[in-house]
C-alpha cells in the first residue's frame, strides 16, 4: 500500500505519513472514530506513539496509566527532560488490518501524533524519497 | 440576578454571543451553562488528580512486596488499592471494564518489568 508524503503541521518539508487508528487498552474507544488519521513518521523519537494530550484523555488512557515510577523521564538531544504520561493502548493500521498492542506517550508539548522507532521496528517500510511515498509492506 | 463582568475577551465574548445566539440561548442562560461545566470539570480534574495520587502512594508501598511474591506477573491498581494480580495484559483489560473502572485513573503494570527510556533526538518533532 502506497502512501504520498504529505506537509507535517511545522514543517516545510514533505514528510512520510501513516494512517493510522488508536484504541484504549480495553478497546472501547477508539481514535478517530471514523476513518483513521495520518501519523508522522518521527526516526528521531524512540518509543512506540505519542499523543497530543487531548487524544490520551478522550481515548480514557488515564485508565490503563503505567505509574510513573517506570516512565522515566525522556530526554532531548539538547539534554533536556521532558515529563511524560505513559498507557498501555493498541495501534492498528488499517491498510494492513495489522493490530499492535503497546505504549502510548503523551505530553503537553506534542500537537502532532508521532510514530516511533520502537512502532517501525515491527514494520517492512520502504520511503522512496524521489517519488515521495512509503510503502508498507 | 445582574452582575457586570470587566475584562472580558473581545474576540471570545463575539464568538460565545454568536453561538448563544445559534443555539437559541440569551448570554445569562449560556454563561451560567458555561460556569456549570467549568466548576463540574474542575471538580472532575481535581478528584481524579487525588485518586491518582492515592494510586501513586500504594504502589510506592506495595511494589518492593509485589517484585519478591508475583515477579513478571500483571498488577492493577485503582481506587487507591491493589485490584488484583493477574498473568496476562489481556486478563488485567477484562478487569477494567468487569469492575467499571474504564475512565477512572488507574494503574497497570507488569511486576519488575519498567520501560526503556525514550529520547527525542535530531529530527523529532517534540519541541
Amino acid at each position: 500500500m502506497n502512501h504520498k508524503y504529505k506537509k507535517p503541521t511545522i514543517s516545510e518539508v514533505d514528510a512520510p505519513f501513516l494512517p493510522i487508528k488508536i484504541y484504549n487498552e480495553t478497546k472501547k474507544f477508539v481514535y478517530p472514530p471514523n476513518a483513521a488519521v495520518d501519523a508522522l513518521i518521527d526516526t528521531g523519537y524512540d518509543g512506540y506513539l505519542i499523543i497530543p494530550s487531548k487524544i490520551f484523555n478522550d481515548l480514557k488512557l488515564n485508565s490503563s496509566r503505567i505509574p510513573q515510577d517506570k516512565v522515566l523521564k525522556a530526554e532531548t538531544v539538547t539534554g533536556d527532560s521532558i515529563e511524560l504520561i505513559t498507557a498501555f493502548g493498541h495501534l492498528e493500521f488499517p491498510d494492513l488490518n495489522l493490530l499492535f498492542s503497546i505504549e502510548i506517550d503523551s505530553t503537553s508539548y506534542c500537537s502532532e501524533i508521532l510514530i516511533g522507532r520502537q512502532l517501525l521496528e515491527k514494520l517492512i517500510i520502504n520511503l522512496n524519497g524521489p517519488e515521495k511515498t512509503l510503502t508498507l509492506g | 440576578m445582574s452582575v457586570l463582568i470587566r475584562e472580558i475577551d473581545k474576540e471570545i465574548y463575539a464568538k460565545f454571543k454568536a453561538k448563544a445566539i445559534e443555539q437559541g440561548l440569551k448570554i445569562g442562560e449560556a454563561l451560567t451553562r458555561a460556569m456549570i461545566e467549568w466548576i463540574n470539570s474542575n471538580d472532575t480534574i481535581k478528584e481524579e488528580e487525588i485518586e491518582s495520587k492515592k494510586n501513586l502512594f500504594i504502589y510506592r508501598t506495595m511494589i518492593k512486596d509485589l517484585e519478591k511474591s508475583f515477579p513478571s506477573k500483571w498488577g492493577l491498581i485503582s481506587d487507591g488499592k491493589l485490584q488484583c494480580i493477574k498473568d496476562t495484559r489481556e486478563e488485567i483489560a477484562q478487569e477494567i471494564e468487569r469492575r467499571n473502572l474504564l475512565g477512572r485513573p488507574c494503574f497497570m503494570f507488569q511486576i519488575g518489568v519498567n520501560l526503556k527510556k525514550r529520547t527525542f533526538g535530531l529530527g523529532s518533532r517534540i519541541k
